[in-house]
């Protein structure tokens, strides 16, 4: 064994510019592979902690408001928001708890007709808005509310109906009933969400969500954050436990439609584009070892001829191509995590396309890489995949030498 | 005897032709000869060397080595024989350009299987073929005759039972060849190392004692001297 090693070590060094270009072809698929990674690393993180924030990481519900979620249905809620609040606050985990109604709307400029202009309204307290939503972040002009009549107003549609902050606004939602409850808003702010669904959106008080809804006192939902996104479902079971919530639905985001498909579909996401990564450097490194195989075909004949079994010449092409690929690879993550670092605080414009998102999927327009360790390590687990994928057949073809070769070879 | 050749036919198929390299050929070797191969290009001299070596198996016809019918054993147990009975010089001297000269010899000791006094002996087969001071050469550093005195060494390390040369000498001008050939005849008679090799050279043939001439792939003559 360490025979073959240091043979494979020796070898390397004798078409050093081969060895320099198979290991830079690694180098070239880890460093992509590394930044891939952390491109859907930050893609899957910001999204799915904004995602899991909007969506309340634990969410209390009437149990026939989750089965017609969809529909939103008003009428299905949650009459004495008080009480949850009060069962769920100081449980462990929980930072904080807020009751939230959500409702579709047609709206207008106070002067125009009401048209088909739909929106999606938000009614809940201003600490949700700015520790949660961090609206206050993306106020694209004017100022947050100060009056339970003020609104901030998503950009899109502002624009739609062409009005702007200081602008006075008709909704017409309903109450839990079906009956119409228009309302008469001002623009305190416009909010630039960054993608267009989500900028179709308005957030009023929660008094006054709960005026539109008549809904006193209630609200459609709690939604509940927690000191960890990531471990929500834990925190959601032992909520579920508490006998005030015993009749009530409560689940973690993660377990609740859309997003209980996220991470399944981003793992498979990672793996394709991991796959054809790895499978294209697999082709490289394939092409020289194959180079290598054949230019050494008398003398490994000769080995042969001495005695040199067949799983060793596979063994050995395999040493060579590992340690190229290690060697590759490790400078491949190298110039990976230093790109991904980079792009992580400038970031990378992703163009108009992830507006199209719906707005339960809040895809920013600008992604920022995040680099984990997971992600050196499979980079580099992977790479070394690569010298599999590009070693196997040459070493194959390797081990199909025979010892009458290094006879024949001086035809 | 050690080695056997006993009515050896080889036919390599050539598309849809077959070439008959021997045809039924009785040869042995008994230990301690010093015999060459001798006949015209394409006589199958080489065929017969690399049937004899364990390189590669007859068509029909038996090949016996150590007693033992080569076509009762596995690849894995023809490789190992290979490895512990038989040395091999090649035309092209053929060592491993990235391994020294002291590490092709030993390169030989582990394929064998020897783990004990492993250096010594690879120092000692090298004294022997003169090239103490060229230890740690690489083959690119050495002449051909030089690269052949390697060889010679790596084949006679692992004390084989015969060593088998195909045209040791073609690849040398004719006093480098006539320096290996004394060589190994020195050993021959030395140590009493069993040589079997091939060549067209007069010269070669010259410092036989046994002379086997073979044309069209069979033997058509014999000549022993003292
Ligand atoms: N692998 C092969 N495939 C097809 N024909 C072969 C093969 N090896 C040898 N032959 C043929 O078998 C015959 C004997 O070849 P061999 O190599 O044994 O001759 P040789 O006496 O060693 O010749 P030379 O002096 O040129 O080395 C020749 O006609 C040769 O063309
Ligand atoms: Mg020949």
């Amino acid at each position: 064994m360490s025979l073959l090693l240091s043979l494979a070590m020796r070898n390397l060094g004798r078409n050093r510019r081969r060895t320099v270009l198979t290991a830079l072809t690694v180098t070239l698929g880890t460093a992509l592979l590394t930044l891939a990674l952390s491109m859907l690393n930050g893609i899957l993180g910001a999204t799915l902690e904004k995602a899991a924030g909007m969506a309340g990481h634990v969410r209390v519900v009437d149990v026939d408001y989750a089965r017609r979620e969809q529909l939103m249905p008003l009428a299905e809620n949650l009459p004495d928001v008080a009480a949850v609040l009060a069962a769920v606050q100081g449980q462990p985990h929980v930072l904080a708890a807020y009751p939230h109604i959500a409702m579709g709307v047609t709206g207008a400029r106070e002067d125009q007709e009401i048209g088909e202009r739909f929106a999606l309204l938000h009614g809940a307290p201003e600490a949700y808005y700015r520790d949660v939503l961090h609206l206050d972040q993306f106020l694209a002009s004017g100022a947050m509310p100060t009056a339970d009549d003020e609104a901030l107003v998503g950009r899109a549609f502002a624009e739609e109906i062409e009005a702007k902050v200081g602008d006075s606004l008709i909704v017409f939602g309903q109450t839990q009933d079906g009956s119409p409850a228009p309302a008469r808003l001002k623009i305190a702010a416009l909010v630039d969400l960054g993608s267009t669904t989500q900028n179709r959106q308005i957030w009023v008080a929660m008094s006054k969500a709960q005026w539109m809804a008549d809904l006193d006192g209630g609200a459609t939902e709690v939604l509940i954050q927690t000191d960890d996104f990531e471990r929500a479902v834990d925190v959601a079971a032992g909520l579920r436990d508490l006998p005030a919530l015993a009749t009530y639905d409560v689940h973690a985001w993660d377990e609740r439609s859309p997003y209980d498909q996220i991470g399944g579909l981003m793992t498979a996401i990672q793996s394709i584009a991991a796959s054809i990564i790895v499978f294209i450097t697999g082709l490289g490194v394939l092409n020289t070892m194959f180079m290598s195989v054949l230019e050494r075909t008398a003398e490994i004949g000769v080995m042969r001829a001495f005695g040199l079994r067949r799983w060793q010449t596979v063994l050995l092409f395999f040493f060579e191509a590992f340690v190229i690929a290690a060697l590759g690879g490790a400078v491949g993550i190298a110039l990976g995590a230093t790109g991904a670092t980079i792009f992580g605080r400038v970031g990378i414009h992703l163009g108009e396309g992830a507006s199209k998102m719906p707005a339960t999927i809040p895809i920013n327009e600008t992604i920022y890489p995040h680099l984990t360790p997971d992600i050196l390590v499979t980079g580099f687990m992977l790479g070394l995949a690569m010298a599999v994928v590009g070693g196997f057949l040459p070493a194959l073809r390797a081990s199909r030498i025979q010892p009458i070769d290094a006879m024949r070879q001086h035809r | 005897m050690i080695c056997q050749l006993i009515g050896a036919t080889k036919v390599y198929p050539m598309g849809d032709l077959t070439v008959v390299a021997l045809r039924g050929i009785d040869v042995g070797v008994e230990s301690g000869e010093f015999t060459a191969f001798a006949g015209p290009s394409g006589s199958g001299k080489s065929t017969a060397l690399n049937l004899i070596g364990c390189l590669d198996r007859p068509t029909e016809g038996r090949v016996m080595v150590d007693g033992r019918d080569v076509a009762t054993l596995t690849d894995g147990a023809l490789g190992e024989l290979r490895a512990k009975r038989i040395g091999f010089i090649f035309q092209s001297f053929n060592l491993i350009p990235v391994l020294t000269a002291a590490e092709n010899v030993d390169l030989a000791l582990r394929l064998a299987g020897v783990t004990e006094n492993r250096a010594a002996r690879v120092e000692k087969s090298l004294v022997d073929v003169g090239l103490k001071d060229l230890l740690h050469r690489r083959p690119a550093q050495l002449s051909g005759g030089q690269q052949q005195r390697v060889a010679i060494a790596r084949a006679l390390v692992k004390n084989p039972a015969i060593i088998i040369a195909d045209e040791p000498t073609a690849n040398l001008d004719s006093s480098n060849g006539e320096a290996i050939l004394d060589l190994m005849r020195e050993m021959n008679e030395r140590d009493g190392v069993t040589f079997l090799f091939s060549t067209h050279d007069p010269m070669v043939m010259g410092r036989a004692r046994r002379v086997v001439r073979l044309k069209d792939g069979a033997i058509v003559g014999e000549e022993r001297r003292a």
